[in-house]
């Protein structure tokens, strides 16, 4: 009884840190997405013609990290 | 916060749930759009022949850029209808019924219709369609043999221990790339919606992010249709290599 009141109790405090989770966990994509973004800028600037082809991958990559903080969602929204 | 759709009524055993309602305008107006264009067919495209041509040549691009010339035939008609069908499906969900009408059964209240691919089992079946395509491509294009030869190299054979243990972790690995594809489009698009249900109480806030929802279905329409292309892609190519 008194490990299942624990429990309870440990779940209760750990649902009540669930944006503290979210921030946690879309810390690192955010940084990621930042840093493709920037190299992408440096190569356009350095060849401006290059935009149209640096475009579409930059595109999937940035959707590519940013999935990883959509699984942390997910995990926040189902608990 | 209702993670998945509601079952609106049972026809015999089967649960009708409001998804499979929303597929079900989906599917009338996908056939409509098919017959349409295809009595509409001139050289000299009108505006729906116009959007969809351009549609078809940037996906077209996107397939030439990853996988070789003789794969294109089989493979495209799989990667458009992918393309077409998310893209079609993410926006259906912003339009001004889906949603919102709802429908009372026994005391609570049900959503009539809701976006498709909020929806985890749409997702995850879409992902297993395309897991089962890359299979069935690898075996039909390069066989048995190949698909072997593709998670077990055989080169140095003094590292067969290493090519062993790394075959089987591939093989192991190859499930879960598609099991993410299934879970990032649900992730966004559920998000979406989620944000956009909280936002409308002011409905002056929900605007932008309506905004930023079109944007999302179409950017997200891409990464899945790009990404298992690459897959695909991946797994066809090991002939010009080595």
């Amino acid at each position: 009884m008194d490990a299942t009141n624990s429990v309870q109790q440990i779940t209760i405090v750990l649902s009540s840190l669930k944006p503290l989770m979210m921030a946690v966990g879309g810390f690192l994509p955010a940084f990621a997405i930042g840093k493709i973004g920037g190299e992408a800028m440096r190569a356009i600037g350095r060849n401006p013609e290059s935009y149209s082809t640096l475009f579409i991958p930059m595109i999937l990559s940035m959707a590519l990290a940013e999935s990883i903080a959509i699984y942390t969602l997910i995990i926040i929204f189902i608990s | 916060m209702d993670i998945g759709s509601q079952v609106l009524f049972n026809i015999g055993p089967v649960p009708v749930s409001n998804t499979i309602t929303t597929t079900l305008l989906l599917d009338i107006f996908l056939v409509v759009f098919a017959i349409v264009l295809r009595k509409k067919l001139a050289l000299i495209p009108g505006k729906m022949q116009g959007i969809f041509e351009f549609m078809h040549d940037f996906v077209l691009d996107l397939t030439k850029g990853v996988l070789s010339e003789r794969y294109i035939n089989a493979v495209f008609p799989w990667v458009l209808s992918f393309f077409f069908i998310i893209l079609v499906s993410n926006w259906m969900g912003l339009l001004p019924g889906i949603g919102t009408i709802v429908i009372n059964i026994s005391g609570k209240e049900f959503e009539l219709f809701k976006g498709v691919d909020a929806d985890l089992n749409t997702t995850m079946s879409l992902a297993l369609i395309s897991f089962t395509l890359v299979q069935f491509f690898t075996l039909k294009f390069i066989g048995a043999s190949g698909w072997f030869k593709h998670y077990f190299h055989t080169k140095p054979i003094s590292l067969i221990a290493v090519f062993v243990f790394v075959g089987v972790l591939e093989i192991f690995l190859d499930p879960i790339k598609f099991l993410s594809l299934g879970l990032r489009l649900f992730g966004n698009i559920f998000a979406g919606e989620t944000l956009v249900n909280f936002m409308s109480s002011v409905p002056v806030l929900a605007l932008p992010f309506l905004l930023l929802e079109i944007l999302v279905g179409v950017v997200q329409a891409l990464i899945f249709t790009g990404l298992s292309t690459a897959f695909m892609g991946m797994m066809l190519a090991e002939e010009e290599q080595h």
